[in-house]
C-alpha cells in the first residue's frame, strides 16, 4: 500500500505550480493545425497550413541561444526552445499539444518537434498506476506534472500565420492583438 | 479523479463544529471573531499576492489552539498563585476567570502537622491509655496488654507514640497551709491593739499579693524535687519507669497516637479528584472566550498567526523540493517554521512576563516599592514651621 505521494500532496504541487506559473506569467499562443484543410504535397509538406484560433497558455519557457551555421547556401540561424506546460491546465482547457503545432512566443514561431509527458512526481502516473486503476488504492498516488514540448524556431514565411511578403514597410513586431488574432 | 484540496480563497464563513475540538464554538464572540482573524492571518501570510496553502479549517484549528494556549498559560499562573489557598479544598467548583479569595486555609493545612507535634489541634487523633500500677512495681512494659489498656488499637500490635504521661505530684496547692494564721508575723498583737483581739477564734487574715502564693507553691514543688524522690517517669524503648516506687495500687494514664494514623498520607480520606490535590485536580477549566479582554484577544490573534505560519511551513517543507513543469523548486517551509517558532517563543515569554508581574507576590512587591518611593517623596516636602 502506497503511503507516500498521495493525491493530497499532489494537490499542493498543482497549487504551487499554478501559483508559480501565475508569478512567472509567461504566456504563449498555441496554434493547432486544422488537419482537414491542411493539404500535403508530393513530399509530405504542406504549403498552406491552416490553424484553429490560437489559445493562450501559461508556460515555463527555456529559450536556447541562437546558433548560426554557414554552408554553401549561406547563413542559417537556428534556435530551439523547451515549453513546459502544467498538464492539469491543458487538461482543464482541453488542449492537446502535438508535434507540428506552432507556438508563438517572443516574436518567434516555434514548431514543436517532440512532446513528452514523462515528468511524474513520486515516479507515478495516477492514470496508469495499477493500484489506482484496479481500485486497490483508496486514494490517488503520484502526479503527472507536465507536458514538455521541444521545439525549434521555424521560418515565418512557411507557416502561413502572418503575411511576411506584402512589400509594405511593416514594423518589426506586430502583436497578435494588433494582428487581430487574439484579444 | 485528481484530488483537489481547497486552499485559502480569500474568505471563509465559520459554522459551529468546524474547529477540531469545538471548545469555543458556542461562544458568540469567538464565532464573530474567527473569520476576521483568519482573514487577517491569511493576509499576514501573503494573501492575495501569494497563495496560502491552508484551507479555512486549518486556520480555525490554529485560532482555537491559540485560545487554548492563552487559557493554559493564564490558568497555570492562577494555579501557581492560588494553589496554596486551594489545597485540599473541594475540586468541584470551577475557578476559571473567577476571583479567588486569598484565604489562609492552605497554610493552615500545612501547619496541621506542626500542630500535631506541638499538641495544638493537629490532624492526628490523640487517644487515652492507662497503666495498672501495682504497689512496689516500678517498671512496666508498655506493650503488655495485661498492664496497659488502650482506647484505640492494641499495645501489643500497634505502633504508638506516647504524647503525655499523667504521673505527677499532687498539686502544691493541696499542701498549701495558710502560713499567716496565728503567729509568726505579730498580726495577733496588731489586731489586739485595735481592740479586736477578743473577737477572733485565733485566726487572722492578711491580704497578700498573688506572687507570694505562687512563690510559696514553687517552693513546695522545689522542695519535693530537690529533697525528695519526686514524681516522675522515664521511658526507654518499651518500658516506663515510675518515680517514686509506687506505694499502693493505682492507675497512671497517658495519651498516645497511633503511628499508622500519624503517618497516614491520605488523612483527608476523600475520593480521588474530589479535593484539590495537585496541579491536575485544581479546577481551572476552559476559558470563556467572550470574557477575554482585548489585550488577551490580541495575544490570541498574534499567536494564531504564528501557528498558521508554522503549519504553512510544515506543509511547504514536507518535501525538500517540489516539481514544477520541467524543473523543481524549493519552498520557504523551513524558514516559516523557524520564524514561527521564534515568534511563538517570544509571545509566550511576553505573556509569562506579564503574568509574572501580575502575581500576588509581584503586586505586593510593587505596592511596597510604590509605598517606599512615596514615603521618600513625602520626606522631601518641607515641613511647615508653626508660628504661634
Amino acid at each position: 500500500m502506497a503511503l507516500f505521494g498521495s493525491g493530497r500532496d499532489a494537490s499542493l504541487i498543482r497549487s504551487v505550480s499554478n501559483e508559480l506559473l501565475r508569478y512567472i506569467d509567461t504566456e504563449i499562443l498555441h496554434y493547432k493545425l486544422v488537419l482537414d484543410t491542411t493539404n500535403e504535397n508530393l513530399y509530405g509538406e504542406s504549403e498552406k497550413r491552416t490553424y484553429y484560433t490560437p489559445t493562450r497558455i501559461s508556460t515555463i519557457v527555456q529559450k536556447d541561444e541562437k546558433t548560426a551555421a554557414a554552408d554553401d547556401f549561406g547563413l542559417e540561424f537556428n534556435r530551439t526552445g523547451i515549453f513546459a506546460f502544467l498538464r492539469d491546465t491543458l487538461k482543464d482547457k482541453n488542449i492537446h499539444i502535438e508535434e507540428g503545432d506552432i507556438i508563438e512566443w517572443d516574436n518567434e514561431y516555434y514548431e514543436i518537434d517532440n512532446v513528452g509527458s514523462s515528468q511524474y512526481w513520486a515516479g507515478r502516473n495516477p492514470e496508469t498506476l495499477l493500484g489506482d486503476t484496479s481500485g486497490e488504492l483508496e486514494d490517488e498516488f503520484g502526479y503527472s506534472i507536465a507536458i514538455i514540448a521541444e521545439a525549434h524556431v521555424t521560418k515565418r514565411n512557411t507557416i502561413n500565420i502572418e503575411e511576411v511578403r506584402s512589400g509594405i514597410n511593416k514594423p518589426a513586431y506586430i502583436s497578435p492583438t494588433d494582428r487581430g488574432i487574439y484579444n | 479523479m485528481a484530488v483537489n484540496i481547497p486552499i485559502w480563497d480569500g474568505s471563509s464563513t465559520f459554522a459551529v463544529g468546524q474547529t477540531p475540538l469545538g471548545f469555543y464554538d458556542a461562544q458568540p464572540d469567538f464565532v464573530s471573531d474567527i473569520d476576521n482573524v483568519v482573514d487577517w492571518c491569511a493576509q499576514k501570510l501573503g494573501y492575495p499576492v501569494s497563495d496560502v496553502e491552508l484551507p479555512s479549517g486549518s486556520f480555525y484549528s490554529c485560532f482555537e489552539e491559540a485560545v487554548n494556549e492563552y487559557a493554559g498559560h493564564v490558568n497555570t499562573y492562577n494555579i501557581r498563585d492560588n494553589f496554596i489557598n486551594l489545597y485540599a479544598s473541594t475540586a468541584s467548583v470551577q475557578l476559571t476567570q473567577k476571583a479567588v479569595s486569598a484565604n489562609l486555609q492552605g497554610i493552615i493545612e500545612l501547619a496541621q502537622d506542626y500542630g500535631t507535634e506541638a499538641g495544638a489541634i493537629g490532624n492526628v487523633n490523640v487517644y487515652s491509655a492507662s497503666i495498672s500500677v501495682k504497689s512496689g512495681v516500678q517498671v512496666y512494659d508498655l506493650t503488655s496488654t495485661s498492664s496497659v489498656a488502650f482506647e484505640q488499637g492494641s499495645p501489643a500490635t500497634d505502633s504508638f507514640e506516647i504524647r503525655r504521661v499523667f504521673h505527677e505530684a499532687p498539686p502544691a496547692i493541696t499542701r498549701f497551709f495558710d502560713p499567716f494564721v496565728g503567729s509568726g508575723l505579730g498580726s495577733q498583737n496588731m489586731i489586739d491593739s485595735f481592740g479586736f483581739g477578743g473577737y477572733s477564734p485565733g485566726v487572722s487574715f492578711m491580704m497578700m499579693p498573688m506572687y507570694a502564693d505562687v512563690l510559696r507553691m514553687q517552693a513546695i514543688e522545689f522542695n519535693d524535687q530537690i529533697r525528695k524522690s519526686a514524681y516522675g517517669f522515664d521511658i526507654k524503648n518499651k518500658q516506663i519507669r515510675l518515680f517514686p516506687i509506687p506505694s499502693g495500687d493505682s492507675t497512671v494514664y497517658f495519651n498516645y497516637m497511633l503511628i499508622s494514623e500519624k503517618s497516614n498520607a491520605l488523612k483527608y480520606n476523600a475520593e480521588s479528584g474530589s479535593l484539590v490535590s495537585d496541579y491536575s485536580t485544581i479546577p481551572y477549566g476552559r476559558m470563556d472566550y467572550d470574557l477575554i479582554n482585548e489585550v488577551g484577544r490580541n495575544w490570541v490573534r498574534r499567536y494564531a498567526l504564528e501557528l498558521s505560519r508554522e503549519l504553512l511551513g510544515m506543509i511547504r517543507s514536507k518535501y525538500s523540493s517540489l516539481p514544477i513543469p520541467n524543473s523543481e523548486i524549493t519552498l520557504n517551509g523551513s524558514e516559516l517554521i523557524s520564524n514561527a517558532n521564534t515568534k511563538k517563543d517570544e509571545l509566550i515569554v511576553e505573556l509569562k512576563e506579564i503574568l509574572d508581574a501580575l502575581s500576588r507576590q509581584s503586586q505586593l512587591e510593587r505596592k511596597q516599592a510604590e509605598s517606599d518611593a512615596l514615603l521618600q517623596q513625602m520626606n522631601k516636602i518641607p515641613l511647615g514651621i508653626y508660628i504661634g
